[in-house]
């Protein structure tokens, strides 16, 4: 019954279930302004063939105009994980911030309270440089350039006898050497960000912070609008099921239901 | 003289005797009107004229719609005299015999009459009914003082008598001004507190009402002072001690449970005194009370919802300004809406601006001040939607009316406030401007082409077996390439080796009749055999007939066969000096030509190619 609505649907929006949209009727939806048919489509495509970070970007957008403002931003950082560097994913994601943060400073209504995020301490914000830098296979493929230069010079260093290339090539490995771990360590740094971000998008209209991990206890501060991206912190999963140990900073920061989360 | 008679009969007003004629006995009810409400005490005198000696006997104990309590006493004595213009016209000298009763149930009963001595009384119809009609005038509770019953006589020694504490009652009633409500409407939620005890000294709440699905705005009106009011017939002491104008949030039975108050009455112990009419003093009695639990039926919102509906349930009006309409590029300004109205005025969202503003003028979501207050049963007010508004482009811009939609819970419907529209003029602002207000990143509808593959799984290359062999395969390369090369090496120099020994042994049989000749001292042929063996080398290198031979394609050859020039300039230059030292003998020493021209063979051999 769920799937024959979801068909209906689908068939008036212009996108039909089966047989696979293609990302060119998506974009003629997405131009006539059908933005839920659009987003249907794009879906569908997703569920069937997977995604890339163009078309993460495009579901983004969709959800940005249908006024979803938290699955828009969940899809824009799922789409910034697989291509870091993409200007438009990133000014997308700067404008939605932007937004959810003034959403966020209206549910104030005047009281003195931080809504910013935590500024990252160096680790982090490292971390976040050098993933937000280039990709993480980017970083790979300049490691394993850089060891292949260093079995050239130790190439060299073998085979050549004149003196003045053998020094080149004994330091031109080790230097290689040193760009290879150096790379590799950076692939490492930007994978972990991109894959244990431990990090949350709000995808509910207003989700509360409670103190306790219960509906009991009286939340301190205003809600948070949908959009919101909050750190997630571990917790002992077995006992507070259901709920989520999340800090945006030291004025918001406590339970949150999972149900008003998307971990991303 | 008029004026005695109204003196007196007020004077017998107050003593509740009213003489309608005189008559030897009479019955009459003590001290009220003859309306009892259900529950009350009431007494029925026996007023028996003095003349009349007899002791009444045999009085009924039986009462219609009401129990006796205590039997008939005798209570004393009293007198009225009436008198106009210095006549008497009524004399009253009685004995009085009291019953003290009950009420129990409701109508209209008639007792009597009764005989005493042979003379009948008057029948009394008294009325049993529950609103009592006489609240206002002796109706009992608050103010109500105990009875001095009859069998209580004043203390031979003069000192007072307990005779009872007063009504003492003391309650609290909850009340809402709207058992069946939409969701959102505001509601007024009331505790009044009922008193019949003299004094309230304290009250103060242990704990919150809950109101469960409600949002509540308190109400600091709560009245603290204490009146006399009337509930169900009975007057007390009252008070509205708590008011708060609640918002029911979802549909359903809501209940709302009342909190515990901790009370401080002053109860008042009454004594009888034959030399004061009553004697009272108070002692304070704490009391935990609770007001009655109540039931909401929160109805939903009519659906469909109308489209861009505020979510404000209530009554209200919208208007926009004050706005100022000449406006500077890069310059944030401010843009006012109100809401003005009463009803959920708290929790209304802004109207949707960004839906009418052009794209040219960025607007950043507003911040709201809330200034209401609750008043009667609603709270009433505006909220003020302070938005920031950064004209990016010059131009006129017309801003259409902006709608406010609400419920409003008295018409059942969805009703839709308009404010008038305005026009806009931006023009260039300084640049400087630009730098001071931060850069805010504007959104990028456009969508990017999805030129790469799809893919299910978005794990990266790093770190897989894959990439990991890509590694792996050039270390396994530079491994079987070391050897291999190394030991083509050493073959190769081996050949060198190989080459270097020809070398030697083409130099020495070339220049071996040269050496016998030189051995045997022979010095002209010698450098003839030199010669000869020098050219004939070359000619055999080069692969040309003796004859083509000179100096020069000599040297060009040789070159041309990757032989440093040094090499063969030495080359010419031996031949040279053999061909001169073959007529000039003794003047070069045959064992230095032949050395270096073993050498240089040796030398062309190795690099010839």
């Amino acid at each position: 019954m769920k799937y024959l609505l979801a068909l209906i649907i689908m068939m008036l929006s212009g996108c039909i279930a089966g047989a696979t949209p293609t990302v060119r009727q998506a974009a003629a939806l997405y131009e006539k302004e059908d933005y839920q048919g659009a987003r249907e489509c794009y879906k569908e495509i997703i569920r069937q063939n997977g995604s890339n970070a163009a078309l993460l970007y495009n579901l983004g957008n969709t959800y940005v105009k249908s006024g979803q403002p938290g699955y828009a931003m969940v899809c824009y950082q799922e789409a910034l994980a697989m291509d870091p560097v993409n200007t438009d994913i990133l000014n997308n994601i700067r404008y939605l911030s932007g937004k959810v943060e003034d959403n966020n400073r209206a549910l104030l209504k005047g009281r003195k309270l931080d809504i910013t995020p935590d500024e990252p301490d160096f680790m982090r914000s490292v971390q976040t440089r050098i993933s937000e830098a280039a990709g993480v296979d980017t970083y790979g493929g300049i490691a394993l350039g850089a060891f292949v230069l260093m079995l050239v010079g130790i190439a060299v260093y073998i085979f050549v006898s004149e003196v003045r290339w053998r020094k080149a090539g004994f330091f031109g490995a080790i230097a290689c050497l040193v760009l290879t771990i150096m790379f590799n360590i950076f692939a490492y740094t930007a994978h972990n960000r991109w894959n244990n971000r431990s990090q949350a998008v709000i995808t509910t209209y207003e989700a509360q912070i409670y103190p306790e991990p219960s509906t009991t206890s009286t939340p301190k501060v205003p809600g948070l609008k949908e959009g919101t991206v909050i750190d997630v912190q571990p917790s002992d999963t077995q006992k507070t099921k259901g709920w989520v140990k999340v800090r945006l900073n030291a004025d918001y920061n406590g339970w949150m239901q999972a149900v008003d989360l998307h971990l991303l | 003289m008029k004026r005695t008679l109204v003196i007196i009969s007020v004077l017998i007003a107050a003593f509740g005797v009213v003489p309608v004629y005189a008559q030897k006995v009479k019955l009459e009810l003590r001290g009220r009107s003859n309306v009892i409400e259900p529950g009350d005490k009431f007494q029925i005198q026996l007023k028996i004229d003095r003349s009349i000696r007899a002791t009444p006997s045999n009085l009924p104990t039986t009462f219609k719609g009401a129990k006796m309590l205590f039997p008939w006493q005798e209570m004393g004595f009293s007198r009225s005299r009436v008198t106009v213009n210095g006549k008497v016209v009524e004399n009253e000298d009685n004995r009085i015999y009291t019953v003290t009763l009950r009420a129990e149930s409701e109508g209209e009963y008639t007792f009597g009459p009764v005989t005493v001595g042979g003379n009948r009384s008057n029948r009394l119809t008294y009325k049993i009914e529950a609103r009592g009609a006489g609240a206002g005038n002796g109706g009992f509770g608050y103010g109500r003082m105990p009875t001095v019953p009859g069998n209580i006589r004043q203390n031979p020694g003069g000192g007072p008598t307990y005779i009872g504490t007063g009504d003492n009652q003391l309650f609290l009633v909850a009340n809402v001004s709207k058992t069946t409500a939409y969701q959102q409407e505001a509601l007024l939620y009331t505790v009044t507190l009922y008193s019949s005890y003299s004094n309230i000294h304290f009250l103060g709440a242990t704990e919150a009402p809950k109101f469960d699905g409600f949002v509540l705005e308190d109400s600091k009106q709560a009245a603290a002072n204490l009146h006399i009011a009337t509930y169900k017939g009975k007057r007390y002491l009252s008070a509205e001690i708590a008011r708060y104008i609640i918002f029911p949030q979802m549909e359903g039975q809501l209940k709302i449970i009342g909190n515990k108050y901790t009370i401080t009455a002053e109860s008042r112990s009454y004594y009888a005194d034959p030399d004061f009419p009553m004697l009272s003093y108070g002692s304070p009695v704490q009391l935990s009370v609770k007001p009655n639990d109540l039931v909401v039926n929160v109805r939903p919102l009519p659906q469909p919802q109308p489209a861009g509906f505020s979510g404000g349930v209530g009554t209200f009006a919208i208007k926009a300004g004050p706005v100022h309409t000449d406006l500077f590029t890069n310059q944030a300004s401010g843009i006012v809406y109100t809401v003005t109205g009463s009803g959920n005025i708290k929790y209304v969202s802004a109207p949707n601006l960004e839906a009418v503003f052009p794209a040219q003028l960025e607007l950043a979501a507003p911040t709201s001040t809330v200034n209401a207050t609750a008043s009667g049963g609603t709270v009433t007010g505006s909220v003020r939607f302070d938005y920031s508004v950064m004209p990016l482009e010059t131009g006129v811009f017309t801003i259409p009316a902006v709608e406010f939609v609400y419920f409003n819970p008295q018409t059942r419907s969805y009703e839709t406030a308009t404010t008038s529209g305005y026009t806009l003029r931006v023009k260039q602002g300084k640049a400087s401007e630009r730098s001071q207000t931060k850069q805010k990143a504007r959104f990028r509808p456009d969508l990017l082409k999805v030129n790469e593959p799809l893919r299910k799984n978005h794990e990266a290359w790093v770190g897989t077996v894959g990439y990991w062999l890509w590694y792996v395969v050039p270390v396994v390369l530079l491994m079987i390439a070391v050897p291999v090369v190394l030991g083509y090496r050493k073959s190769r120099s081996d050949l060198v080796a190989l080459n270097s020994r020809r070398a030697n042994r083409i130099a020495a049989r070339r220049l071996k009749l040269a050496r016998k000749a030189m051995d045997k001292g022979a010095t002209e042929q010698f450098f003839t055999e030199i010669l000869a063996g020098l050219w004939g080398y070359a000619a055999d290198k080069l692969r040309m007939p003796g004859s083509e031979l000179n100096r020069d394609n000599v040297k060009e050859r040789l070159a041309a066969h990757g032989v440093a020039s040094a090499t063969s300039d030495e080359f010419i230059r031996l031949i040279d000096e053999a061909e001169f030292a073959r007529y000039a003998v003794g003047a070069v020493s045959p064992q230095q030509v032949y050395t270096a021209a073993t050498t240089l063979i040796k030398e062309i051999e190795n690099s010839f190619n």
